[in-house]
């Protein structure tokens, strides 16, 4: 059986935003600058809102919260929490 | 009627990204317990404590205490299992703060949120978390 993986350029990056849509998926390209700032505002963004930012773990490993943004990472965005 | 059904539509297609994202994201241990029992298991990074996170959102840590925390923000649940899951994993003491359920927490602490978190101060700490109030 043939089992098929989308292959991801090294050089290209996500942040994944959580919203009531699911996720609204950012990209940039580390050659890209103008795409590297825009992420890295969105980033400050979402921090400023009280939100964090965690690194994506394919498989559910070697994750951790970002406090800086980092643009070789892959990144996913989690709305501010609150006591219930 | 149009319009429901294509609200219907969004809400599974915001349902399936959601689930998608944390099936990528989680253990596979973690993901068959959800799948088989509906329930999250997570181990807290500072702690070690293992999490139990149902899927409509409630947390707590077995047999130990509950805590009550949301994400403030309208996202399907799959993402709020997640959102739960990564704030447990890499920023338990934030998390737990936010729960009201311990002020400051450091590695060896975990004996005392069992002594403060208490089967029997179940009452108490609905009334801190203002379920009591809601009612």
């Amino acid at each position: 059986m043939f089992t098929f993986k989308r292959q991801r350029n090294p050089k290209r990056h996500f942040i994944a935003v959580m919203n009531s849509s699911g996720d609204k998926s950012i990209e940039w390209s580390l050659d890209d600058p103008e795409s590297v700032a825009e992420a890295e505002k969105l980033f400050e963004r979402i921090k400023s809102q009280g939100g964090a930012v965690f690194r994506a773990q394919p498989g559910g490993e070697g994750g951790g919260r970002l406090h800086d943004f980092d643009p070789r990472e892959d990144m996913i965005a989690v709305p501010r929490i609150v006591g219930g | 009627m149009a319009f429901r059904r294509y609200q219907a539509a969004a809400m599974l297609r915001a349902w399936t990204k959601a689930y998608r994202l944390l099936a990528r994201n989680i253990r596979p241990t973690a993901l068959a317990s959800l799948q088989r029992k509906g329930v999250l298991r997570v181990r807290g990074g500072t702690s070690g404590a293992v999490y139990e996170i149902s899927h409509y959102g409630s947390v707590g840590i077995p047999d130990v205490c509950r805590l009550c925390v949301t994400v403030a923000a309208n996202v399907p649940a799959a993402d709020e299992l997640l959102a739960l899951a990564l704030y447990i994993e890499h920023d338990e003491p934030r998390f737990l703060r936010t729960a009201n359920c311990i002020q400051v927490m450091a590695p060896r602490e975990l004996a005392r949120i069992r002594l403060k978190c208490r089967v029997d101060d179940y009452w108490e700490y609905r009334y801190l978390f203002g379920e009591l109030q809601a009612r």
